[in-house]
């Protein structure tokens, strides 16, 4: 039953019940005197014209929240609600429930001691925001892991760690800036203060029904991960938290794994049969640490590395890559031969197309594991030219699913956004810790790192194959450490549990679900303020307002610096001038683990198209396959803004990638933001 | 035509008590209807005993004569000034009524006039109504100030 206070009478309600009312028993008591003033109008009529004007408004509520459309036009109010989830009901359809903001949370201890963290320990951001530990068992973070901070003279001041909190309940009240704690319930003697030091975005309210009515029209559907509608309808649905799901499948110019492709063969089919399925989800901190040249998992289980411990793959005769490995022994079908993609020392890849079925390093017992005898050649029928290795009970060959790269650290496997920190120390209480700030696309030197995919067509995945690779000066591979804090996706493991369930997933199909390709914003805006002003402007809030701007913005839309400055100037009135040119930069985390670095004084592209925009590549030199300017034209110094052919190389590289306008995501903080007033 | 309104009734002071202090009752078992000349009497009585600001969809009709019941307003002169600006006020309405509606000459008010004010008891009055329609009737009727006659 709706309530009663959503309902008003006002004067022309009361009026026209009255009216009607009254022409309605004049009509059918025509001897009955129903004039103003009378008894009968007054005692007949107007005593029960302010029910009926209440039981009109009912009815005719009633009748406008029996359709979506007449209840697009109502007031958001509780009977609206209610209604619409009634109706949107019909087609399993459910309002969604919010989104409790994340946080990653910098603890600070005055010293290094075992730190245990309950689920229930609350964290208070304001006192009426709370926040408890994002986790599923509470934080046991022994000392070791406490990362030692350092003054100026190399003293210890204070030892911290992070960990990751989500809010008691869901909401925007959530949202706040970088700041500190004001209180936390006692879990350490040690513990002096937590803060966060990037802002808080990702809280949402309870869906609005404007926005409920806007999912409608997919909601017809079939309830299957068949196509993009019933895609879009089923996650969003089943995940309330996703904001946006873009389904990429065959033909889609931005979906890699339909190809069949060879690296040394050239040999490229078009073979179908998988699905990526893009997702938006809030955005939180983790950290890995792992051992530097160290021995890891692929995170997409492929095969495809084969190893021999006594071999030198690189002495004479070289092992090349298009080389045939041909394995004689103990697979299941041997013999077989395979394509080497890459050599090492002791190791090779092979496609993953085309792998290992077994992984004889998990033969029990592991290890050692089983061996396979081997040959190597590019002479057929048994190419054995140049390698031939008979396997013994603790030599020869074997198969894995393990990669092992000199000064890399491989990633766990889910997307892997902006990297915030790597920090390299030695194992056990480390003396001094290095961090790693400047990620490159080269070689890293002293300082820097960079990321290599080997699955660009998985990026942002759980078959992510991600590594991190440092500069192994002071460092020893095998043994130094390295500890990254990068930020991925909230709730990414669930979506993918999900759609590669046996009993949800179209039988024949490979699904895959993605983050979107980040892209990640910069702007430094110098302000002057309106004659006249009588306030400041609240420089911490606009930031976070323009963050969030650009974080919320419909892709639907070209983002433009224009944009951005007037959005600014619409929100904080007081600004009387942006002070051109603003400078705003942007990265592309590109799938192959480059960084292309651009800058615009309009539009935000990562296609430039000089002269109709301004956005250009400012790293073109830098990257792996080189989009230099200079490179089509020597006269025109490099990096400047495109012309043609230096943008038809770009958009092809990246559409090589798998990369394009709609798998984009525009994400920036408060700490990529400056504002600056200048008189 | 011809229409009827519901005709409604003084109650007997005897029975006011009862009748928990009303003072007009329709006073039948089943409604009688009214018209001609007491019909204008009964729209009269009804607003000129209505107090002003009490009527939801209307709050500018009835009078302030139900508010001088009880008050102390006891001088004659007074009281007689006052129950003349509260009859002209009722006049004013039911006129206004009349111009919109159009009743037959024997319902449409010509004028009514304060006719005799007698004092009642300690500190009352008993107040009579000369109340005269188009058609010239004349219908005197007491407004219910103490007691009924």
């Amino acid at each position: 039953m709706a309530t009663t206070t959503t309902i008003t009478i006002d004067d022309q309600a009361f009026a026209d019940a009255d009216a009607f009312l009254t022409a309605l028993l004049s009509e059918k008591i025509p001897d009955a005197d129903f004039s103003r003033g009378g008894v009968l109008r007054d005692f007949v009529v107007t005593a029960i014209a302010y029910s009926f004007a209440y039981l009109e408004k009912e009815r005719q509520k009633t009748r406008d929240q029996q359709s979506l459309l007449s209840l697009a036009s109502q007031p958001d109010d509780e009977s609206t609600s209610d209604a619409a989830n009634a109706i949107i009901s019909n087609w399993f359809l459910n309002r969604r429930t919010g989104q409790t903001a994340r946080v990653t949370t910098t603890l600070h201890f005055s010293a290094a001691a075992d730190v245990s963290i309950a689920l229930s320990t609350r964290f208070f951001r304001t006192t009426d925001a709370v926040f408890v530990p994002d986790a599923t068992a509470a934080y046991v973070i022994p000392a070791s892991s406490l990362m030692p901070v350092y003054n100026a003279n190399s003293v210890v001041t204070e030892y911290v760690t992070t960990i990751n909190l989500v809010a008691k309940d869901v909401g925007t009240v959530y949202n706040l800036p970088a700041g500190r704690f004001i209180q936390a319930d006692q879990f350490s003697p040690f513990f002096t203060y937590a803060e966060n030091q990037s802002a808080i975005i990702d809280g949402k309210d309870i869906e609005s029904t404007a926005d409920l009515l806007v999912r409608a029209p997919t909601a017809i559907t079939v309830r299957n991960l068949v196509n993009a509608r019933s895609i879009d309808t089923v996650l969003k649905e089943t995940f309330s938290n996703i904001t946006r799901v873009l389904s990429l499948g065959f033909g889609a110019p931005e979906m890699l794994r339909d190809f069949s492709s060879e690296a040394v063969t050239r040999l490229r089919m078009h073979v179908g049969g998988f699905t990526d399925i893009a997702t938006q989800l809030p955005i939180t901190e983790v950290v890995e640490t792992g051992t530097i040249g160290g021995s890891f998992t692929r995170p997409d289980n492929v095969i495809a590395v084969f190893k021999d411990a006594t071999a030198n793959f690189l002495g004479a005769p070289a092992v090349l890559p298009g080389d045939i490995l041909r394995v004689v022994s103990y697979l299941a079908d041997a013999p077989r031969e395979y394509i080497i993609a890459t050599v090492s020392a002791t190791a090779l890849t092979v496609s993953s197309r085309a792998a290992f079925s077994e992984a004889t390093d998990e033969v029990l017992p592991s290890p050692p594991g089983a061996f396979c005898s081997y040959t190597i050649g590019d002479t057929a029928p048994n190419f054995s030219d140049k390698r031939s290795v008979t396997a013994t009970a603790l030599t020869g060959g074997q198969t894995s699913r393990t990669l092992q790269v000199s000064a890399c650290v491989v990633l766990q496997g889910r997307p892997h956004y902006r990297i915030k920190r790597v920090e390299l120390f030695e194992v056990g209480t480390p003396a001094t810790i290095e961090y790693v700030t400047t990620r490159v696309n080269g070689t890293p030197a002293q300082g820097q790192y960079r990321v290599i995919s080997y699955t660009p067509a998985n990026a942002q995945s759980a078959y992510a194959v991600d590594l991190v690779e440092v500069n192994l000066t002071g460092y020893t591979d095998g043994v130094s450490q390295a500890r990254i804090t990068y930020d991925t996706l909230v709730g990414y493991d669930d979506i993918q549990t999900f759609v590669t369930d046996p009993f949800e997933r179209v039988l024949a199909s490979n699904p895959l679900v993605r983050g979107y390709t980040p892209v990640y914003l910069s702007l430094n805006i110098a302000y002057r303020l309106r004659i006249g002003a009588t306030t400041t402007v609240d420089t911490t809030a606009a930031i976070a307002a323009v963050a969030t701007y650009i974080n919320t913005f419909n892709l639907v839309h070209t983002l433009d610096l224009t944009a951005i400055t007037q959005y600014l100037r619409d929100s904080y009135p007081q600004i009387g001038a942006i002070i051109s040119p603003t400078n705003l930069t942007y990265n592309l985390f590109a799938p192959d683990g480059q960084v292309y670095s651009y800058s615009t004084l309009d539009v935000v592209t990562i296609f430039p198209n000089y002269p109709v925009n301004n956005a250009h590549l400012t790293n073109g030199t830098a990257l792996r396959t080189l989009i230099n300017y200079a490179d089509v034209d020597p006269s025109v110094p490099a990096n400047t803004p495109l012309f043609a052919g230096a943008n038809a190389t770009l958009r092809n590289q990246l559409a090589a990638l798998g990369v394009s306008d709609r798998t984009l995501i525009y994400l920036t903080s408060a700490n990529d933001i400056t504002l600056t007033l200048v008189s | 035509m011809t229409t009827y309104d519901v005709h409604f009734q003084i109650v007997p002071e005897a029975a006011q008590v009862a009748a928990n202090g009303k003072v007009y009752s329709f006073g039948y078992t089943s409604a009688v209807g009214v018209q001609g000349p007491q019909k204008l009497v009964n729209r009269w009585l009804k607003c000129f005993c209505t107090l002003k600001g009490t009527d939801i969809s209307d709050p500018t009709y009835g009078t302030g004569f139900p508010a001088l019941l009880g008050s102390n307003v006891s001088r004659r002169d007074d009281f007689t000034d006052a129950m003349a600006l509260y009859v002209d006020d009722c006049n004013t309405q039911i006129r206004a009524f009349d111009s919109a509606q159009f009743p037959p000459a024997t319902e449409r008010l010509k004028d009514a006039t304060l006719t005799n004010v007698i004092p009642y008891g300690a500190d009352g009055y008993s107040a009579y109504v000369t109340i005269k329609n188009i058609a010239g009737t004349l219908l005197t009727v007491q407004v219910p100030t103490g007691t009924p006659r």
